[in-house]
């Protein structure tokens, strides 16, 4: 099925991609590879998470988009898609929530770890 | 339509273990998982009869830990979470669509041996020594502690999470691309709108249950100290992976069993059932709900109070779909004609344990009530009044619902009955002093008591004795019906939906042209005709 | 999906890939690709346990990532990426060429996307040897060699850093990530392979693409998730 006119019953509809789209979405993959490694030797302090990351998320849409042509296929493959990156989401905002939380319970047991000597492995791994 | 049915159409092994037949793939995870609730079931007993006095009875602590362990295993990952969305699932989802089977057949044969290979893990496991970490798992018990074959367990409980992922995938691939002209949305049953949401919750949640298996059998393998305190790891987070699937997990267990009840009250009531688009999307908005939930099963473990304070109050926003499922279940019963069959008995019976099981998890999401409460029977006695009292009583429901279309035969409908109310009295027996001995302090998973608790803990024992013996009688007359049983007709419920209208038990291909898809829960048109012992439709007195 | 286990209804007319229960061979491509798609999902949320470990422990001890860091190869994870960029254009290619009937073009395309995986294996396999040989492993086992350290401190450019406790985690994670994604590249071979072979002997058409297109899709996204695994692990600063 080379054109969408062409209905016979036994065709299957599907997108296919322009060679342009395809070399087009491989070069712009290719300069943001390059650009998330320059980037890194400029020292921005902790933007440069942030920008790596922004960096990844529009390479990593590129090829949602254009390779795997969610860009053309609508409804509910997009939700699911979506719905994944959601759930994700949830999953380690509420772990990075409750464990950014007790990190100075955590830090005051290891100070109180080094007041008392310990023997064996404890102290070992502790510090 | 042929006389042959999906039962008789082919002979031999190779008809049954090699089938892409999606009611055959359904009768084989029948009866797969009526074992393992019979195994997890003596397991429960043996801890049971070693609770009915203080002090050792017949096994030792570890022997003792190790049973409860393997009790709650194998009622969770073998039983609970696969029996209703892949036995009844399987066998009546394509057939309620008026479909010819699910989207992927050899993808669904796969999920059977997915569950028999991690069936075969548990026994591993079992024969290995057993493991006696709770069906949790928790760290740093389960990776440097315990002295058990716990990577087995774990390997079944990875496989065992992909079997549940295909039986996800499948039915939302039917339920989107499978159905028939007509079929709308609307129209379908409620039991696959819960199967619909349960799906989603199998396929967003089980992939992580799968990474923290594998976590942790990389963690007791090669100690990488990602969950190892010792090695500088955090164990609460490994309760945060944990929970992230397993509390969503519940509502896998919960929403089908939900979905049941809807067509149990419907058919029972001779009434359209009430609300159906409330009762639909609740489904849904459970499903989604029970993904913000996880950290109530952490307000004890460390979890900090701004995480606990927000799943505390997210808890409470679950009452609020479950509710109006129970509302729209009595509104039904509502000047309904209401038919005591066994399974109406069934769905009431879920009506009443699900409100009290419902009710006490507001209490336990409560933070102050859960710091008294936390660990002790309370929990048990909860937990056990939505799982057993709720699910497990909603598959009995539907076994007794779909046993006539499934294998062509009545059961003897008295003692079903009688035995239905056993298993009512029998429970609560069970459960309800479970309640008083949390309030009053006795934690659970403890191997010993004082004096003082001996009395409710011998009511409790007495109720798994009485439940053991039911389901005994219950298996005994079922498999009797096989031989000797009456013929079923073809619509023995007056149910309107898709299922009844093909033959009992339905031919291979389920319908040969699709049925007229009506509105499912218009009864007003069947009426029950003594000759057939079942109902019929009105049209064919006056034709 | 043949239908080989029932002799009733023979669906005459139908064409030989169209599985019995499907109504058109439409109904059976949508269905496969949305099947494909929830597969996606899950593996989305399968690898989605790994970077909540990441991130739960690089937001609260980044010292051992900024430390760990320099122990990586940031060219070798360059070079890994452009490889699986390029595999990813390939086999989007090769659906097209399927999608068009241009048969050898589909083949040649699977060929340059099969080669392109196994230098990724190659390189994975050079990077871990290394890593293997200064004793940076994970957990319990982690002992870097003298060596190593002299390495990185060199690397470092004179800044020097206190070495963190609980080094060993960063590695933990590395191994945990960069090996599941590894098995996935695996898996991935395994049915680019079979593609190849189902490719060459003819089975898919303009009519009949399905197994080429979700293959592709399973790949996109093995390359999706190295698209975030190389700023997380071979970048930090």
């Amino acid at each position: 099925m080379s054109s969408h006119d062409n209905e016979t019953p036994g065709a299957t509809h599907a997108h296919i991609a322009p060679i342009s789209t395809l070399m087009g979405t491989f070069i712009a993959l290719l300069v943001l590879t390059v650009v998330t490694v320059v980037v890194r030797s400029i020292d921005l302090g902790s933007m440069n998470i942030m920008i790596a990351m922004m960096i990844a998320t529009i390479k990593a849409g590129l090829v949602a988009a254009y390779f795997m042509h969610l860009a053309y296929d609508g409804g509910f493959i997009r939700v699911a898609f979506f719905a994944s990156i959601i759930f994700m989401g949830l999953f380690l905002g509420f772990a990075l929530l409750d464990t950014s939380e007790y990190q100075d319970t955590i830090q005051w047991h290891e100070t109180l770890k080094a007041k008392v000597p310990t023997e064996g492995s404890a102290a070992d791994h502790g510090k | 339509m042929s006389t042959t049915n999906y039962l008789t159409c082919s002979k031999g092994w190779k008809s049954w273990f090699l089938t892409l037949d999606h009611k055959r793939i359904g009768v084989m995870y029948l009866t797969a998982v009526l074992s393992s609730f019979a195994l997890g079931g003596l397991f429960a007993l043996a801890v049971r009869l070693e609770l009915f006095q203080p002090g050792q009875q017949f096994m030792d602590p570890t022997t003792y830990n190790r049973m409860f362990t393997l009790h709650g295993a194998v009622m969770v990952f073998l039983f609970i979470i696969p029996s209703i969305p892949a036995a009844f699932g399987n066998f009546v989802l394509p057939i309620m669509l008026g479909a010819q089977d699910v989207a992927f057949p050899r993808l669904n044969l796969a999920s059977f041996y997915l569950w028999m290979a991690g069936a075969v893990f548990f026994l591993v496991s079992l024969l290995g020594g057993g493991i006696e970490t709770g069906w949790t798992f928790y760290t740093p018990y389960s990776t440097t502690t315990a002295d058990s074959s716990v990577v087995s367990a774990l390997m079944g409980v990875f496989v065992l999470g992909f079997s549940s992922i295909f039986t996800g995938m499948n039915f939302i691939v039917t339920i989107h691309q499978m159905r028939p002209k007509g079929m709308t949305w609307f129209k379908m049953p409620l039991f696959l709108w819960a199967i619909y949401g349960t799906a989603l919750i199998q396929v967003l949640a089980t992939p992580v249950l799968g990474i923290t298996g594998l976590l942790l059998i990389v963690e007791r393998v090669a100690h990488i100290g990602v969950f190892d305190p010792a090695l500088g790891g955090d164990p609460v987070l490994f309760q945060h992976f944990f929970w992230f699937y397993s509390h969503p997990a519940v509502y896998i267990m919960i929403l089908p069993a939900m979905g049941i009840v809807s067509e149990l009250i419907a058919a029972g009531s001779r009434k359209e059932i009430f609300g159906y688009r409330f009762i639909a999307f609740s489904s849904i908005a459970i499903a989604i709900l029970g993904f913000l939930v996880w950290g109530h099963h952490m307000f004890t473990s460390g979890q900090s109070v701004a995480a606990s304070v927000v799943f505390s109050a997210l808890t409470f926003t679950v009452a609020i779909p479950s509710a109006i499922k129970v509302f729209n279940w009595l509104s039904t019963m509502y000047k309904g004609a209401i038919v005591l069959n066994t399974p109406m008995c069934y769905g009431l019976s879920f009506i009443s344990l699900f409100g009290i099981g419902g009710l006490t998890g507001l209490f336990l999401g409560t933070l102050s009530v859960d710091i008294h409460l936390h660990d002790t029977y309370f929990i048990v006695a909860h937990f056990h009044y939505v799982m057993m009292g709720s699910t497990a009583v909603a598959f009995m429901g539907g076994l007794h619902y779909w046993w006539p279309k499934m294998f062509g035969k009545m059961y003897n409908e008295a003692l079903a009955r009688v035995c239905c109310l056993f298993v009512f009295i029998g429970f609560n027996l069970t459960f309800l002093p479970q309640f008083v001995l949390g309030t009053r302090g006795m934690p659970r998973r403890y191997f010993d008591y004082p004096e003082r608790f001996q009395f409710l803990h011998q009511l409790s024992t007495i109720g798994a004795v009485m439940l053991f013996i039911t389901f005994f009688v219950m298996f005994s007359y079922l498999l009797h019906s096989l031989v000797r049983g009456k013929p079923a007709p073809m619509n023995p419920w007056g149910a309107n939906t898709n299922e009844w209208k093909c033959s009992s038990p339905p031919p291979f291909n389920n319908f040969d042209v699709p049925p007229p898809m009506e509105n499912p829960y218009d009864h007003t048109n069947l009426v029950f005709d003594e000759k057939l012992g079942g109902y019929r439709a009105k049209q064919v007195i006056n034709s | 999906m043949s239908n080989n286990h029932h002799n009733e209804n023979d669906h005459g007319g139908h064409p030989s890939f169209l599985a019995h229960h499907f109504s058109s061979p439409q109904q059976q491509y949508d269905a496969g690709k949305l099947g494909i798609w929830l597969f996606l999902v899950t593996e989305v949320l399968f690898f989605s346990g790994l970077f909540c470990a990441y991130a739960v422990y690089r937001f609260n001890h980044p010292e051992i990532f900024r430390y760990a860091h320099f122990f990586l190869d940031t060219t070798m994870g360059a070079i890994n990426t452009v490889v699986l960029i390029l595999s990813s254009l390939t086999i989007a290619w090769a659906v097209r060429a399927v999608q068009l009937n241009q048969r050898r073009l589909a083949v040649g395309m699977l060929v340059v996307t099969l080669l392109c995986a196994a230098a990724f294996m190659v390189i994975k396999y050079i990077e871990y040897t290394h890593k293997f040989h200064m004793g940076l492993t994970w957990g319990e086992s982690f002992a870097p060699s003298a060596e190593a350290l002299r390495e990185v401190l060199g690397e470092a450019h004179g800044e020097v850093l206190e070495k963190p406790a609980n080094l060993h985690l960063f590695f933990s994670i590395y191994f945990c990530m960069t090996g599941l994604h590894g098995i996935h590249v695996l898996a991935g071979i395994g049915v680019i392979i079979w593609m190849i072979v189902r490719t060459a002997r003819g089975d898919f058409s303009s009519e009949y693409f399905g197994p080429v297109e979700y293959t592709a899709l399973y790949w996109h996204i093995v390359d999706l998730v190295w698209i975030f695994l190389f700023p997380l692990l071979y970048l930090i600063d």
